[in-house]
C-alpha cells in the first residue's frame, strides 16, 4: 500500500484528495505557492511545502519543484487532481523516474488519450461511435471544406490538443470556413503550443453525457454509470446530474458497452471519463476520454455510494477492485458549482475576501471546498469556490433539496453563482428534464440572474 | 503678534499648521524642539503638508514596509527624542509529521533578527554547502561573498543548481543543514552588509 502521496494540485481538489488519503490512513503531503499560504489543503495536510510564487507556470505547473517536493518529503506516490500536471505525460514519466507511482494511467494512454485526433482513430478501432468528420488532423483549411461539406454543416472546428472551448469554431455557412480555421488554428497554437485542428459535424441539440470508470491493473473493470453535464457556459460545465434525465435504460446500457470497450481497447489503468455527444435522437458519439478524476466526480459518488479518490489510490496500490461489471445506483444527485464569478455580468471573475461562507448542512448535502470565513480568493486561479451536491431518493426530491440548501448557503463577499442555480431549479425546462448544451441561452428569458453574456 | 508670513518664514518649515506657527512664534526654539520630537527628524518634507500624527504614521508605515522587505523579525529606530519598535508576527507553521513517520521537517527559518540582506531558496529540493561530500563548503560563517558567489547547491531530480549571492556581504548564518530538505522561499543564508 501507498504510505506518503503527494497531493499535487490546490483548491478543493487538493482538500478532498487529502481525506480520501486520510481516511485510508496515507500520509498526505501538500504543495502550495504563496498565495495559497492559507488554504485548507495546507491545513489538513501532514506536511505542506511552498513550491513557487503565485503564477501556475512558477509553481503548480514545474515538474521539477513539484517532483522536489515529493522525493525531499519521502513520498512513495504522487496524486494530480484534476487541471494542472493531470494529464502532462512529461510529468507521469518525471514521477516514474523518480520511483513514485503516479496516481492514474499510464503515459502511452494518455498520449493517445490527450491527442483528440490519435484518441478517435484508436476508438473507431475499438468500435466506438464517431461524429461524422475529418479522419485525424487537417493541413490546411482548403482541405477543411471537402469534408465539411461532406459531414454537412455546422461543422464544428477543434483544437487537436486543445481543451476548455480553445481553438474552438463553430461554422454555418462554408463561406466562413477557411477564416475560421485560421483563428482556431492561432488560437490552438497560442494555447497549447500545437494548432493542430480537427473538424467534425456539429450535433445540434447535444447533450453532454460521460460514463465514468474505474480500471484495475488485473484487467477488471467497473462502469459506474452516467453524469449529464449539459449545462454549460462557455464550453465549461456549471451543474452536472447523475442519472441523466435524458437518456433511457437502451442507450445508458450501450454507452456502458461502448465505455467498456474503450477501456479494454487502451488497457486504461484507473478512473476515467469518457464523454459522448447525444444527438436529440438518443444516437451517440465518442468526444473524448478524461485520463483523470473530474470535478464532478462527487455525482458519481453519491449515487453509486463508491468513493472515487479511495479507489484510485487503492488501484495505484496496486489492489484488485472489489467489484467489477457495472455499479448499481441509487436515487438521484446533482451538483452545483459553486465559481467565484458573476453571472449578471457575463460570468466576470470575482475574486477578493470571502467575508462570510456558511455551508449548508442536513441530510443529502455534501460541499467540497477550499474556502472558508474569512479565505481570500486569489485572481490567480480558476474560479471554483466550493462545490454544493445534494443526493435524494428521485430528481423531484433532489431538486427540492438542491433549493434548500442553495437557501442555507451564505457567501458573502464576492459574487458567485448561487443565485443562478435557484433560478435553473425553478426554470420549468430544467425542472421538467428537457436541457441540451443550448440551455443558458434558451433559458436566459426565465433565469433573472443571468444577464447578458 | 508678528506678522502671520513673517512668523512662517522665521518657523523655517517646521511648523505645519498655524496653531504650530503660533507655538514657535511664541515660544521659539523651545517650541522647534518640541515639534521637532513629536514628529520625528527623518521627514521634514512631509511635515510641511501634514499634520504631525500624520507624519508619525507614515514614518511608522514605512519602517513596517522596510520590515517586510527585510526578512528580518523586528526593527528598532532611536533617534534620540523618539523610540519606535515593530514587530513581525510568527506566521502559524504548518502541521508537521508524527515523530516516527517524518524525515526532517522542512519548517520555514525563524526570521532572523538582524536586517541584513538574506538569501532565499528559489528552489525545491536538497541543500548541499558543497560541491560533493568530503569536499570544503562553498561558505562558512564569517566569509566575505560577492554578488554572483556560489553559496551552495540545490538538487532537485538529479540535477544540481548552484545558488549565488545577489547581495554582497559577510555571512552572518547559514541556516539549513546539508542534505536537508528546502522550499521555495526558505531563507537560507542571513548576510552582513
Amino acid at each position: 500500500m501507498i504510505r506518503r502521496v503527494l497531493v499535487a494540485n490546490r483548491g478543493e481538489i487538493a482538500v478532498r484528495v487529502v481525506r480520501a488519503c486520510h481516511e485510508l490512513g496515507i500520509e498526505a503531503v501538500a504543495v502550495y505557492s504563496t498565495a495559497d499560504r492559507d488554504s485548507l489543503a495546507v491545513r489538513l495536510a501532514d506536511r505542506a511545502v511552498c513550491i513557487g510564487p503565485p503564477p501556475a507556470s512558477q509553481s503548480y505547473l514545474v515538474i521539477p519543484q513539484v517532483i522536489a517536493a515529493a522525493t525531499t518529503t519521502g513520498c512513495d506516490a504522487v496524486h494530480p487532481g484534476y487541471g494542472f500536471l493531470s494529464e502532462n505525460t512529461a510529468f507521469v514519466r518525471a514521477c516514474a523516474d523518480n520511483d513514485l507511482v503516479f496516481v492514474g494511467p499510464s503515459p502511452e494512454v494518455m498520449e493517445i488519450m490527450g491527442d483528440k485526433a490519435r484518441a478517435k482513430d484508436a476508438m473507431r478501432d475499438a468500435g466506438l461511435p464517431l461524429v461524422p468528420g475529418s479522419p485525424g488532423r487537417l493541413a490546411t483549411a482548403a482541405d477543411a471544406a471537402p469534408i465539411a461539406a461532406a459531414a454537412g454543416y455546422p461543422v464544428l472546428l477543434k483544437a487537436a490538443a486543445g481543451g476548455g472551448g480553445r481553438g474552438m469554431r463553430l461554422v454555418d455557412d462554408p463561406a466562413d470556413l477557411s477564416a475560421a480555421f485560421r483563428q482556431a488554428s492561432q488560437e490552438a497554437e497560442a494555447a497549447f503550443g500545437d494548432g493542430g485542428m480537427y473538424l467534425e459535424k456539429a450535433v445540434v441539440d447535444a447533450h453532454h453525457v460521460e460514463i465514468q470508470v474505474l480500471c484495475d491493473g488485473f484487467g477488471g473493470v467497473l462502469i459506474c454509470g452516467e453524469r449529464e453535464c449539459s449545462i454549460q457556459r462557455r464550453h465549461q460545465k456549471l451543474l452536472e446530474e447523475a442519472p441523466s434525465p435524458f437518456i433511457d435504460e437502451a442507450t445508458r446500457d450501450a454507452m456502458a458497452a461502448a465505455a467498456e470497450r474503450a477501456c479494454r481497447a487502451v488497457s486504461y489503468l484507473n478512473a476515467g471519463t469518457i464523454e459522448f455527444l447525444v444527438g436529440a435522437d438518443r444516437s451517440f458519439y465518442f468526444m473524448e476520454m478524461n485520463t483523470r478524476l473530474q470535478v464532478e466526480h462527487p455525482v458519481t459518488e453519491a449515487v453509486t455510494g463508491i468513493d472515487l479518490v479511495r479507489e484510485q489510490l487503492r488501484i495505484a496500490s496496486g489492489e484488485r477492485l472489489a467489484m467489477t461489471g457495472r455499479a448499481s445506483m441509487r436515487g438521484h444527485a446533482i451538483e452545483f458549482r459553486l465559481n467565484a464569478e458573476d453571472p449578471s455580468h457575463g460570468f466576470r471573475p470575482s475574486a477578493g475576501d470571502v467575508t462570510r461562507f456558511d455551508a449548508p448542512l442536513g441530510p443529502g448535502v455534501r460541499v467540497d471546498t477550499h474556502a472558508y470565513s474569512g479565505y481570500r480568493m486569489p485572481p490567480t486561479y480558476d474560479s471554483l469556490l466550493a462545490k454544493l451536491i445534494v443526493h435524494a431518493e428521485n430528481r423531484d426530491a433532489c431538486i427540492a433539496r438542491g433549493l434548500r440548501a442553495l437557501a442555507e448557503t451564505r457567501i458573502e463577499g464576492i459574487s458567485t453563482t448561487r443565485e443562478l442555480f435557484e433560478d435553473i431549479l425553478r426554470e420549468r425546462r430544467f425542472r421538467e428534464g428537457r436541457y441540451t448544451t443550448a440551455y443558458l441561452a434558451d433559458a436566459a428569458a426565465d433565469l433573472p440572474h443571468l444577464g447578458p453574456a | 503678534m508678528p506678522d502671520l508670513d513673517e512668523a512662517r518664514a522665521a518657523a523655517d518649515g517646521i511648523a505645519s499648521s498655524e496653531e504650530e506657527l503660533c507655538l514657535v512664534a511664541l515660544f521659539g526654539d523651545d517650541a522647534r524642539s518640541l515639534i521637532q520630537r513629536v514628529r520625528g527628524r527623518d521627514f521634514p518634507n512631509a511635515a510641511l503638508t501634514k499634520p504631525a500624527d500624520a507624519g508619525e504614521a507614515e514614518r511608522v508605515r514605512r519602517l513596517v514596509e522596510i520590515l517586510e522587505d527585510s526578512g528580518a523579525g523586528e526593527l528598532t529606530v532611536d533617534d534620540g527624542g523618539t523610540r519606535i519598535t515593530v514587530r513581525k508576527q510568527e506566521d502559524p507553521v504548518p502541521q508537521q509529521f508524527a515523530a516516527t513517520a517524518a524525515p526532517q521537517p522542512v519548517a520555514v527559518a525563524p526570521p532572523p533578527a538582524n536586517a541584513g540582506p538574506v538569501v532565499t531558496s528559489p528552489l525545491v529540493g536538497t541543500f548541499y554547502r558543497s560541491s560533493a561530500p568530503g569536499e570544503p563548503v562553498f561558505v562558512e560563517v564569517g566569509d566575505r561573498v560577492e554578488v554572483g558567489q556560489v553559496l551552495c547547491l540545490i538538487e532537485a531530480m538529479k540535477l544540481f543548481s548552484e545558488l549565488k549571492s545577489d547581495h554582497a556581504g559577510t555571512v552572518r548564518s547559514v541556516l539549513a543543514q546539508d542534505g536537508a530538505a528546502v522550499e521555495f522561499g526558505q531563507i537560507l543564508f542571513e548576510l552582513e552588509p
